[in-house]
């Protein structure tokens, strides 16, 4: 009966834990609809509502009409693109290599990759503005999308190298009986193999490189190649912060990953358990 | 279809050898089977005849052709893996016509082949599906199938029924020796299992630690093994082996274990002459122990008392476990309703079946 009631005292525990947790993520986001979606007066009104008294649209229009957030995200949505294309472009002939052709340095190669990971972003800003400011790269976006990259392509590369080594070496072999070449083997089995997990890192570092601001506030400086990031934190001014404006535009710039993270969290989910169980 | 030899085939991992000089020739249209415990180096042997390792030594001949540097591909030969190793993300017919799809074969023909396989195997149903929509038998059948639609000299199965259940094992058993028949084929199997071998080959080569233990018919390595490794490997129940000392008594030579002397028969006085007073391992296969003495003017039965401590009734015939000297034994006996565990019962050990081996090189005397 005790170890009954342990278990029953424990699940109380657990739902209590999980329900807060739920609160502390749930929260910030309800407060970025209430804003959003109040009269002006309300949302600056002190001491501030916890509920909706009248709802408005207005503040959505002024930011979607006035400023350049749609550009912004547009930006945001070229750059998070394009890093996904050079993560997959390079991670997935790394991790193919790594998990199949089993050489010395191997162990070594993992580690570094893995060293990358623990060197804070921070220290690279000056290195990399220096590099790109010499290859006439600041101020362009391709400057952010090859910044991105450095930093998804380690975690990129850990999640499809646990993939490919899921994937039996005697079904490589049977293509080999069955005449495939060496490159065969990589594209017309075992890459189909993998685009689950391929999708998994496509929408992390989608994630990665949407939310990136650091690298973003650093390089770019012209407003009309902001990105998102570097755009909802415009509206925050050194005397004055629109606290609406950041509200609603921060909404608008969270519709994408919300829909995409939707629609597929199941490939989130399925590749980094899978990846990761070694 | 063509032969398979291999000549002082060996092959090395790092510092371990898995295969050491092995020389096998295996006859056009055979069914050889590699069998052997886990560990024997048989797998190593296949996957070197089907070109996934090469070898460290020796040559592999597939018809007249030397084919150690020869790609798989060019081997003309065709291999079903233990897991099957269908393409997940392929249907039936894409698995099965994938390499005659890399043949760049034209599209007719490769279709014929497909359609001809699968009404072989019974798949056609199956064709537009996925490998993970299959059972365990379906995917095997897929695999052969696989394999029949390139046409291939040589067939090579590594140990393709291990994943199924016992029962649909002996089934697919009994397939593949029909498949066998059908196509005339080469076939080289690969088992730990002494009853598929038995039971499916033509030809067994019965490996060890590396080496080539013996090949022959199954029957003649189940009657005249030459060893005691493929006394006890072929067979099931195993082989019984007792310690033991030859001696001689009124000129006739006596096998004794522990209290007991059992007359070895004419055909064994002489090659035992020169194992007197010497320790010597004896084989009994479990159906050579009777409740009484067959009316055989050519055998001899040696009697032994034996207490019962199991009895494993399987229907027509039981196991009856015992210990003799300080060896667990068992007897397969037809009848068994008068016994029960704990009785003292008399044995009779036909002599005549029974096998001597050298203790120190486990060889059979003859």
């Amino acid at each position: 009966m005790s170890g009954k009631r342990n278990v029953h005292y424990r699940k109380i525990g657990i739902y209590f834990i999980l329900f807060f947790m739920a609160i502390a993520i749930v929260f910030p986001i309800y407060w970025m609809l209430l804003t959003t979606f109040q009269p002006t007066s309300q949302a600056t009104a002190y001491p501030p509502s916890l509920f909706f008294k009248s709802f408005s649209l207005d503040k959505v229009i002024e930011v979607l009409l006035d400023t350049s957030v749609i550009k912004w995200i547009f930006n945001s949505f070229i750059v998070a693109l394009g890093v996904v294309v050079v993560n997959l472009l390079i991670s997935v002939p790394a991790a193919y290599s790594i998990a199949r052709y089993k050489i010395k340095c191997n162990t070594i190669l993992l580690f570094v990759v893995l060293v990358t990971q623990m060197i804070p972003p921070a220290i690279m800003v000056v290195p990399l503005f220096e590099i790109f400011a010499s290859v006439g790269l600041n101020n362009n976006l391709l400057s952010l999308i090859l910044a991105d990259s450095i930093l998804t392509l380690p975690i990129g590369t850990w999640i499809l190298i646990g993939f490919f080594e899921n994937i039996p070496t005697e079904i490589e072999e049977a293509a080999i009986m069955d005449g495939a070449s060496k490159m065969m083997l990589f594209y017309r089995i075992s890459l189909p193999l993998t685009y689950p997990a391929m999708v998994t890192v496509a929408i992390l570092t989608f994630f990665d490189a949407w939310n990136e601001y650091m690298y973003a506030y650093t390089f770019i400086s012209d407003q009309s190649k902001w990105v998102g990031t570097v755009g909802v934190a415009s509206f925050m001014g050194q005397f004055l912060t629109d606290w609406q404006a950041v509200m609603a535009s921060s909404l608008i710039f969270s519709i994408l990953p919300m829909l995409i993270y939707i629609f597929l969290r199941k490939y989130i989910v399925r590749g980094v358990s899978e990846g990761f169980a070694k | 279809m063509a032969n398979v030899s291999l000549k002082g085939f060996s092959k090395k991992f790092k510092n371990t050898v898995a295969v050491d000089n092995l020389n096998i020739e295996i006859e056009d249209k055979d069914f050889a089977v590699l069998v052997g415990p886990s560990g024997c180096g048989k797998t190593t042997t296949l996957r070197a005849i089907a070109g996934l390792e090469q070898a460290s030594a020796g040559e592999i001949y597939i018809g007249d052709t030397l084919v150690n540097d020869v790609l798989p591909k060019d081997r003309d030969i065709a291999m079903v893996f233990q897991s099957y190793a269908l393409y997940p993300h392929m249907t039936v017919y894409d698995n099965m016509a994938f390499g005659l799809k890399l043949k760049k074969l034209p599209k007719q023909e490769i279709d014929n082949r497909v359609q001809e396989a699968a009404k072989i195997l019974d798949i056609e149903p199956l064709l537009q599906r996925k490998p993970k929509q299959l059972s365990g038998g379906q995917r095997q059948r897929v695999a052969v199938g696989r394999a029949i639609v390139r046409k291939p000299k040589v067939f090579l199965f590594d140990e393709p029924l291990s994943n199924l259940d016992a029962k649909l094992r002996v089934s697919m058993r009994a397939e593949i020796s029909k498949l066998h028949q059908r196509l005339g084929a080469t076939i080289v199997y690969v088992t730990h299992d002494q009853i598929e071998a038995m039971t499916m080959a033509t030809k067994i080569f019965v490996m060890n630690h590396g080496k080539l233990q013996q090949s022959g018919h199954p029957l003649e390595l189940y009657r005249n093994p030459s060893n005691k490794f493929v006394a006890g490997f072929i067979g099931s129940p195993a082989m019984n082996f007792m310690d033991g000392i030859l001696k001689k008594e009124n000129g006739r030579i006596l096998f004794q274990i522990g209290d007991s002397k059992l007359e070895v028969t004419d055909s064994f006085q002489d090659s035992l002459q020169q194992y007197l007073d010497k320790d010597v391992i004896f084989g009994v296969r479990p159906e050579d122990f009777h409740i009484r003495p067959l009316h055989d003017e050519e055998t001899s039965f040696a009697s032994i008392k034996v207490q019962v401590e199991v009895i494993e009734p399987l229907g027509e015939e039981s196991y009856v476990h015992f210990v003799l000297g300080s060896e667990a034994m068992i007897a397969r006996m037809r009848s068994t309703e008068f016994m029960k565990v704990g009785d003292e019962i008399s044995l009779y050990i036909d002599m005549a079946k029974t096998h001597f081996f050298d203790k120190k090189s486990s060889l059979t005397i003859m």
